[in-house]
């Protein structure tokens, strides 16, 4: 029925005018439910559905959505299209887009158990059951555990002829603490998610992983934060990818580059990473988001980003690809139907070296063993080249050894400096995503795929307190 | 745009289900909207208008509570949706603390949050401030463009109605607007942003943060990085506006407070900082960009002191943990979208301004650092209480003059202890991030870490 949909706004799109146009349409099945101190908050079930037509006229962008899936009001929302297209077209840019494959396909992630199939009590009790075991460690004052959700469809047509569909499901379980230790708090949390069913939830322990969480509250609120200054680092598997998502990842996008908003740009060839580092870029990789295709219907496979220490690609939607006179690599996402494709990264991330963990701290008189494990996230400023992200609590390292543990803090780098000061990359690659967040730009959110090796770095600033 | 009344309508169907359903209560949650949104650099990038419903349900089953929702406002759809609520409520755990939802829904009376010019969503408007933005950063020559940015406009009417015969509507309107600059000059490259909130696209000078910008991209041509040290940083009011949304959106609410997540709890008619600080939540503000006349569930909003001259006074509350305290709702029920349940958050919350001039401050200041804008400051603890921000971008300041351009430093502090006396200046103008405001503010001793 959605399909019929999507053929009426294209064949209106084009007999009205425009040069390229294609629909995007979503159906989206979610459950959040939150329990907190083992009281359910929230149990939340919702349906969300809707549409967007995207359309060039005259080289001019234009594109509106809307939630009603009916003919009326799909008709509405292409001649809305076609009117802010035209409407913008004196200040617009000329754009043009990169031939692709054009492809007809449907994709599936893989998923045993739907989640919606799962008896609500079950999700409660496993919730509470959490809750329990976290707070049943002396000193913890707060405990809270979520469980994600989503099935969601989505179907892709373009005047080009492309029809891609996916059905994706994603399941996580969130979970935080709450310490104190004289009259000093700390939180700690962690989550895991992945493109999977309910089959993702029994595999785990997961009462076991909510203590684990509140003994590190309990042991972080003890401890002080690190001396601000800058010290050899070596970052976990679970933080790298967030190092390279925001300290290397967004520069390479590129409508940044094109627009001049990249510290990136002009240095296609060029050395800007020790030679350890590889990094891909790859719509489908275990543990990571399922992006089999982008938002523009363009197939999204392996990107080598950096080979050996040398930038070898931009990630690009079809515009930008014409743009920058580079190969299109499908990474045109947007955040849901309603929202343009902008370039953005799928699961970003370094590839192995050949070093073990100790190896990796072998050398290192002082330092800190950076972890992921209740971390903040990232941002970076592309243009002035400068990133800052939130370890989880961390070690010192002093004389090669994984000493006393210190609070997480903020570090900062700069983009082309960063990844030339990587010394060692370790052997294991752990990549994760999430139900529960993603990454933001443009305001716009996306869920990816983050993950790595452990690597060493040479230097890295440590903003203490 | 619909109606009020169309959408009540339907939420009164919605709560009808409900209830033969099985809820002895329920509560229709109800939005249409719609928005435009423009990426440009020099150039319009892109241009969107998109429309949404949506329909959330809660229904409550003795002590037991269940929340369904759909974008499809279809009679079919919203029933559909209620019936689903009631069944999740059936399914959940009893809550022994659930009272009711609120039996006497109330408005307050706010200006300034509705602007018809901005509710019609023109392109030709829009695509004239965008122009008026960039044609300023243009006329300050070749070496800077405007190479991001985005503008956001958007109107949205909510209606709220309940089993207990209560309903309410409010309309509002709202507009963003983002840009960064680049400069580039003799090889060298640098960017500065500027941003606004408002509720009325009139509101915002988009020449002035264009021109602001600009200036700013060139003066970072010649930036360079501080070694670590200790210095004292005088920071800017968005972006103190920006740290007081990390440090207490999530931590001054009831629920935070009850549930032993917040460091403040226990500490009501205590001295937390300095009799210069005061903090106010004023959902009643004028235009105010999170100020709204009733609540997400239908309650009159007002002003809270929350930091009087020093002494914690109060927290925020929504119905329920008002109920559960045996006090009134402050009128702070958010809800992060149709779907989702209510829990206190801040309406606009307030720093209050001191007395000092900005220029006054400076003279006071004989070696410091002027912070203007950071990322990553909502990287900071709220619960422990550090305060971390790379200061993307600031100037050195000596003997009370704003000198050379200093970037990438990361600034650290314990910020419970600097409200308590290293935070000793504030200044008289109010500025804004995203319904936060603040004066520009001096920390005393901050820990800067670069070269």
């Amino acid at each position: 029925m959605y399909e019929d949909l999507a053929e009426l706004a294209l064949n209106e799109a084009a007999r009205l005018g425009a040069d390229h146009a294609d629909v995007r349409i979503q159906v989206v099945r979610s459950e959040f439910v939150l329990v907190e101190n083992k009281v359910l908050r929230s149990y939340e079930s919702s349906e969300v559905s809707g549409l967007s037509v995207r359309v060039l006229v005259h080289g001019s962008w234009g594109l509106a959505s809307t939630t009603r899936l009916e003919r009326p009001a799909v008709r509405e929302a292409v001649e809305r299209a076609l009117k802010i297209a035209r409407s913008s077209a004196k200040r617009a840019r000329q754009v043009e887009l990169a031939e692709v494959e054009v492809v007809e396909r449907s994709f599936s992630s893989p998923c045993k158990l739907r989640p919606v199939d799962v008896a609500p009590e079950e999700k409660v009790e496993l919730l509470v059951d959490m809750n329990r075991e976290a707070l049943s460690v002396e000193g913890v004052k707060n405990a809270m555990a979520r469980l994600g959700a989503i099935e969601e469809y989505l179907y892709f047509a373009s005047t080009e002829g492309a029809r891609l569909s996916l059905d994706r499901t994603l399941t996580g379980i969130m979970y935080s603490s709450v310490a104190e230790h004289e009259g000093r708090m700390e939180r700690t949390w962690d989550s895991y998610s992945a493109c999977a069913g309910w089959e993702l939830v029994k595999e785990v322990d997961w009462a076991g992983e909510a203590r684990d969480i509140s003994l590190l509250a309990v042991e972080t609120a003890k401890v002080e934060s690190p001396k601000a200054g800058a010290y050899p680092v070596v970052v976990d598997g679970r933080l790298i990818g967030l190092l390279i998502h925001e300290a290397f990842g967004h520069a390479t996008e590129g409508d940044l580059v094109a627009s001049g908003d990249s510290v990136l740009r002009g240095r296609l060839g060029q050395v800007v990473a020790s030679e350890q580092v590889s990094i891909v870029d790859e719509g489908t990789a275990p543990g990571g988001i399922y992006v089999p295709f982008d938002d523009e219907g363009v197939l999204k496979g392996r990107t080598v980003v950096v080979e050996r220490g040398v930038l070898k690609a931009f990630l690009t939607s079809r515009e930008v690809a014409a743009r920058l006179g580079l190969p299109p690599t499908g990474n045109g996402r947007a955040q849901d139907f309603a929202n343009f494709p902008i370039v953005r990264q799928t699961n970003y991330h370094m590839e192995p070296g050949d070093h073990t963990l100790e190896e990796l701290i072998e050398d290192i008189k002082f330092g800190y063993f950076l972890k992921g494990r209740s971390r903040r996230g990232g941002q970076v400023e592309t243009g002035m080249g400068t990133f800052t992200f939130r370890a989880g609590p961390s070690h010192v390292i002093r004389n090669g050894e994984i000493c006393e543990l210190v609070r997480g803090v903020a570090m900062s780098g700069d983009i082309l400096e960063a990844l030339k000061l990587v010394e060692a990359v370790g052997r294991e690659v752990e990549l994760r995503t999430s139900v529960f967040g993603g990454c933001g730009k443009y305001a716009q959110t996306v869920r990816v795929g983050l993950g790595g090796p452990p690597v060493r770095i040479s230097r890295m600033v440590v903003g203490g307190a | 745009m619909p109606e009020a009344s169309q959408l009540l309508e339907l939420g009164r169907a919605a709560v009808e289900a409900a209830i033969k359903a099985g809820a002895n209560e329920a509560e229709a949650y109800l939005v249409d909207s719609a928005s435009a949104e423009m990426i440009f650099t020099s150039k319009v990038e892109s241009f969107r208008l998109s429309s949404s419903t949506g329909l959330g349900i809660r229904a409550v089953v003795g002590k037991k509570l269940g929340m369904a929702s759909t974008s499809s406002l279809s009679l079919d759809n919203v029933r559909k949706a209620a019936e689903r609520a009631v069944k999740i409520a059936r399914a959940s755990k009893e809550d022994e603390h659930w009272r009711s939802l609120p039996e006497e829904f109330g408005r307050s009376s706010v200006p300034g949050l509705f602007d018809k010019e901005t509710a019609s969503l023109s392109p030709d408007a829009l695509v004239a401030c965008v122009e008026e933005l960039a044609n300023a950063v243009e006329t300050l020559g070749k070496a800077v463009r405007p190479s991001r940015g985005m503008l956001r406009a958007g109107r949205s009417l909510v209606a709220i109605c309940n089993s207990y015969g209560q309903e309410a509507s409010r309309a509002e309107t709202g507009a963003f607007t983002w840009v960064r600059v680049s400069a580039e000059e003799a090889g060298r490259s640098a960017t500065a942003n500027e941003s606004a909130y408002a509720r009325a696209l009139s509101a915002i000078d988009f020449g002035k943060l264009g021109s602001e910008a600009a200036e700013r991209a060139l003066d970072f041509l010649k930036a360079e990085k501080l070694p670590t040290r200790k210095i004292d940083v005088v920071i800017r009011g968005k972006v103190m506006a920006s740290i007081l949304a990390t440090m207490f959106s999530g931590t001054l609410t009831a629920d935070a407070v009850q549930e032993g997540r917040s460091p403040w709890a226990g500490k009501l008619g205590q001295e937390v900082a300095s009799e210069a600080f005061t903090l106010v939540d004023d959902g009643t503000l004028p235009g105010g960009f999170r100020s709204r006349e009733l609540d997400d569930e239908g309650l009159p909003t007002r002003k809270t002191v929350l930091v009087d001259k020093g002494v914690l006074k109060a927290f925020l509350y929504d119905d329920y943990w008002a109920k559960w305290e045996g006090v009134s709702s402050t009128g702070n029920a958010w809800r992060s979208g149709y779907g989702s349940r209510p829990w206190p958050a801040p309406n606009c919350l307030v720093l209050q301004p001191g007395d000092w001039r900005f220029e006054e401050l400076l003279a006071d200041t004989r070696e410091g650092l002027y912070v203007v804008e950071t990322i990553g400051e909502w990287l900071s603890d709220p619960v422990r209480g550090f305060l971390n921000a790379n200061v993307t971008h600031g100037y050195l300041i000596k003997d009370g003059e704003l000198t050379k351009p200093v970037f990438g430093v990361m600034m650290s502090c314990r910020f419970f202890e600097a409200m308590k006396g290293p935070m000793d200046a504030f200044c008289r103008e109010l500025e804004e991030s995203g319904g936060y405001y603040a004066p520009a503010v001096r920390i005393k001793g901050v820990s800067v870490s670069g070269k």
